[in-house]
């Protein structure tokens, strides 16, 4: 596949030692830094948080804040030398040159202002005055068009919150696109979308790029790279460590970090094989038993709407978990995986159906997403883990610590981590954490909701090797929750799929990954962005 | 596959200096707790800050005032003088004396006794009945939060000294109606912030996961609920304080707290604002008084605040 687009002559963006730093900061964020962008060329730059690749993007728009010190031997934008550029030369560039598109495009849009006012905002350089109305509402609507947006002269008077988080998206670029900008700079655009949003934006990305746009895309996620970009850049720590054609970095990666980052992406092809490591390991033998440990059936759950109306979060779902498996469930946002597993819990009620679950009350524990704010901010970590046992009771001081000790052991943190405060962990650290306290009081279940979904790919890898060894060497049954169908091919045994409050598919991960009977899930995998594809020399 | 794992396996390396540094923020500011990252940062700076730390010496001095005045100063409050009436501050009177010969320092010194009780237990009150109420209010019971919310309103649309007045002139003048008064018009702030406290907790993810454990009703609510929502009360009740002790200067000023001869501040001013021309020190040292006070407190309240916020962030 050769979706390397000939670059002409001239680049557009040439970038030669750039470095910024912040204000008090140690060391620079982006640390001598080349880039160049020809004109019908994505070139993405990869990394995880603190690589800098944010940095650069904000760099190459002029935003990087008062805080940051730019420096460059070379820094040009579309001929103009970007390192002499004032705020009102920057404002030009921006109205012309450069557009950016940022990643949750509902902080981004004007919440008071209807789409077309927003995109015609950028207009109105081009388009000036009151007797240009009219003109710049119908270039709106040409906009909203090109960028795939459906009945696009009913859209264009809607409230940003009035659409769905692609068209959101998709209205976004719209007015980055306005100016007609030759560059066009994209942080993490996909990120907080459902993996098939995610693909028309992708797809999206890659027609602007055949019209001639260039597009600097920032991405932590591989798989989106390799499906549109045609160099890759990675950063770490400020960076560069490596840079070429897609093709030659996934698929015959120089750097070490490279290398660890590509088998840390949970995939079909990583089902058995530990993510954590470069060599592949194999991950611990796990036996499912044939006993069920936590059931729902028939589960029904309504919430109602601000018009008056319910919707089904839960529209009769069946669901069994067994001894000693990995359930995966999936489900794009507001499919009811995140009320299953509520209701499961027993955290809000079922408005009918009936739930199954094991005896003794700790016997089902949560892991959730979001760690730190699961944990009472007064706490240190050994008060965090040992807070299920002084909950049931019958425990010593000195007994709690003692186990404290060894659940922190078990997930892998030095027992002087007991002491500290949870907001002084990282997120890999806080999440190992939640991992602990669920293992307290040695559940025989742990329901985890998205539990890896805002960790960095190596660290996620870290976290899931360590949920898929304890669930081997505890036998627990985990019901794994999450919207990345990768994580859920390496890890689960079956698998659920949910859509709108239904099961529309479930059965053994491989039977529905590579032989999908419904439509949905058919839909769903053809989304997926395959990292493997493009890698392939 | 040697850094990645080391930045989360047992043995810590870079990632454990790179959390070290978070908590040389949040650790130089927990009290007690000196961490080898407190020590070192810059020359130390106290944990309320140097303003805090001032104002917690002068409602130092201003308690043991009020507790064991004659500590102080030895003069007695209520001993007239005819023969010294509206000397100047001297030697022998720093502050002065009022119409009366009576020693102005002397009576400043007792009187923070008044302003302190009145202040501290008409806060009191109105904490305790703002947290009643704010909890009330919070606990999810969709009826009683808007019967307490909107009476809470109600009481909060009167200007807190108008409603003081309102109380008195029902209950009469006098110290315990007036802590009663001022403590009654302090309690919407206590039970706004309270109730929006208690429903956040009460959402929060801890509280989930704490339900998760089988923790329900008190044992929930005793364990993580109250002592969350209930953070914010301390900094509320300091600056409030200011605030009572201001609205008690106000309605003894006007006759309604304590009477005479009680050495009260806002009664001294009361008393020697006929006398500004030819004794200025009469009234204008119990003002200063207040203002130190009143100042003092809300300061440290402040500091308490941002020290709250520092350590939450």
């Amino acid at each position: 596949m050769s979706a390397r687009t000939t670059a002409t002559t001239e680049p557009l963006v040439t970038v030669r030692g750039l470095t910024v730093t912040f204000d008090g900061a140690a060391r620079p964020a982006v640390d001598g830094l080349d880039l160049m962008i020809h004109r019908g060329e994505i070139v993405a730059i990869v990394g995880e948080s603190g690589s800098g690749k944010s940095v650069t993007a904000r760099t190459l728009v002029g935003l990087a804040g008062d805080a940051a010190h730019v420096q460059a031997e070379e820094l040009t934008i579309d001929g103009a030398d970007a390192r002499r550029l004032s705020d009102r030369g920057w404002r030009r560039i921006r109205g012309t040159s450069v557009g950016l598109v940022l990643q949750d495009a509902l902080v981004s849009l004007d919440p008071l202002r209807r789409v077309g006012a927003e995109v015609g905002e950028s207009l109105r350089r081009t388009l000036p005055g009151l007797l240009a109305r009219g003109r710049r509402r119908a270039r709106a609507i040409e906009l909203l068009a090109q960028v795939g947006i459906p009945d696009p002269a009913d859209r264009v008077d809607s409230y940003p919150h009035e659409l769905s988080g692609g068209l959101r998206q998709r209205a976004l670029i719209a007015s980055a696109l306005a100016s007609q900008p030759a560059l066009l700079v994209a942080d993490e655009p996909t990120t907080a979308l459902d993996v098939t949003v995610q693909a028309q934006i992708l797809e999206l990305l890659a027609q602007l790029r055949s019209d001639g746009t260039a597009l600097l895309l920032i991405s932590h996620d591989l798989a989106v790279v390799a499906a549109v970009a045609s160099r890759i850049l990675v950063m770490r720590d400020g960076r560069v460590l490596e840079h070429g054609p897609v093709e030659q970095v996934l698929g015959d990666p120089q750097h070490d970090y490279t290398r660890r980052l590509l088998a840390a992406v949970p995939s079909a092809a990583s089902r058995g094989v530990r993510l954590s490591s470069t060599e592949a390991t194999p991950t611990a033998e796990r036996t499912p038993g044939e006993r069920v440990v936590l059931a729902g059936r028939d589960l029904v759950r309504t919430y109602p709407t601000p018009g008056g109306g319910t919707r089904h979060a839960l529209a009769g779902v069946d669901v069994e978990l067994r001894e000693g498996e990995v359930l995966g469930v999936v489900g794009e946002s507001g499919s009811g995986k995140s009320t299953l597993a509520r209701v499961l819990l027993g955290l809000v009620p079922a408005d009918s159906g009936e739930v199954t679950r094991p005896e003794g009350r700790l016997d089902v524990q949560l892991v959730a997403q979001d760690p730190l704010s699961s944990f009472d901010p007064r706490y240190t970590v050994a008060e965090v883990v040992a807070e299920p046992l002084r909950s049931v009771g019958g425990t010593s001081r000195a007994g709690r610590r003692e186990r404290v000790a060894e659940l922190l052991a078990a997930v892998g943190l030095d027992a002087a981590f007991a002491t500290r405060h949870p907001r002084t962990l990282s997120g890999g650290q806080r999440q190992r954490v939640a991992i602990a306290r669920a293992l307290a009081a040695d559940p025989a279940v742990i329901v985890a909701d998205e539990p890896v979904s805002a960790l960095d790919v190596s660290i996620q890898a870290q976290v899931l090797d360590l949920l898929l060894d304890l669930a081997a060497s505890r036998g627990l049954a985990i019901l794994f929750i999450s919207h990345d169908l990768g994580v859920v091919h390496h890890l689960a045994d079956r698998i659920v799929v949910m859509k709108d409050g239904e099961v529309v598919e479930h059965g053994d991960v491989e039977q529905v990954f590579h032989h999908p009977s419904h439509p949905y899930t058919q839909r769903l995998l053809q989304a997926l962005p395959d990292l493997r594809e493009r890698a392939a020399v | 596959m040697t850094t990645l794992v080391r930045a989360h396996g047992a043995p810590r390396s870079h990632d454990s200096d790179a959390a070290a540094g978070t908590e040389e923020v949040t650790e130089a500011t927990a009290a007690g707790r000196p961490s080898a990252g407190a020590r070192r940062r810059r020359p130390r700076v106290p944990v309320l800050g140097w303003g805090g730390l001032v104002a917690a010496l002068v409602l130092a001095v201003v308690l043991v005032a009020a507790l064991a005045p004659t500590a102080l100063i030895r003069l007695d409050p209520l001993a007239a003088d005819p023969l010294a009436a509206l000397a100047p501050p001297s030697a022998q009177h720093l502050a002065g004396t009022d119409s009366l010969g009576r020693d102005v320092l002397a009576r400043i010194v007792h009187g923070a006794r008044y302003s302190l009780v009145i202040g501290v237990a008409a806060t009191a009150l109105a904490a305790v009945g703002g947290i009643l109420l704010g909890l009330l209010a919070g606990s999810g019971n969709r009826v009683l939060d808007t019967v307490v919310a909107r009476a809470v309103d109600v009481l909060a649309s009167f200007p807190e000294i108008l409603l003081a007045l309102v109380l008195i002139a029902f209950t009469g003048p006098g110290l315990g109606n007036l802590v009663l008064a001022i403590g009654v018009a302090g309690i919407p702030r206590f039970a706004r912030v309270v109730r929006s406290q208690t429903q956040l907790v009460r959402t929060s993810g801890y509280v989930e996961q704490a339900r998760t454990f089988g923790l329900g009703g008190a044992r929930l609510a005793l364990r993580h609920v109250l002592p969350n929502a209930l953070g914010v009360v301390p900094v509320l009740a300091t600056i409030g304080l200011g605030s009572a002790i201001i609205g008690a200067a106000g309605l003894s000023f006007l006759g309604l707290g304590p009477q005479p001869p009680a050495p009260e501040w806002g009664a001294m001013l009361a008393e020697n604002r006929n006398y500004l021309r030819v004794a200025w020190w009469g009234a204008v040292f119990p003002g200063v008084a207040v203002v130190i006070t009143v100042v003092s407190a809300t300061v440290l309240g402040r500091a308490f605040q941002r020290h709250l916020e520092r350590s939450a962030a």
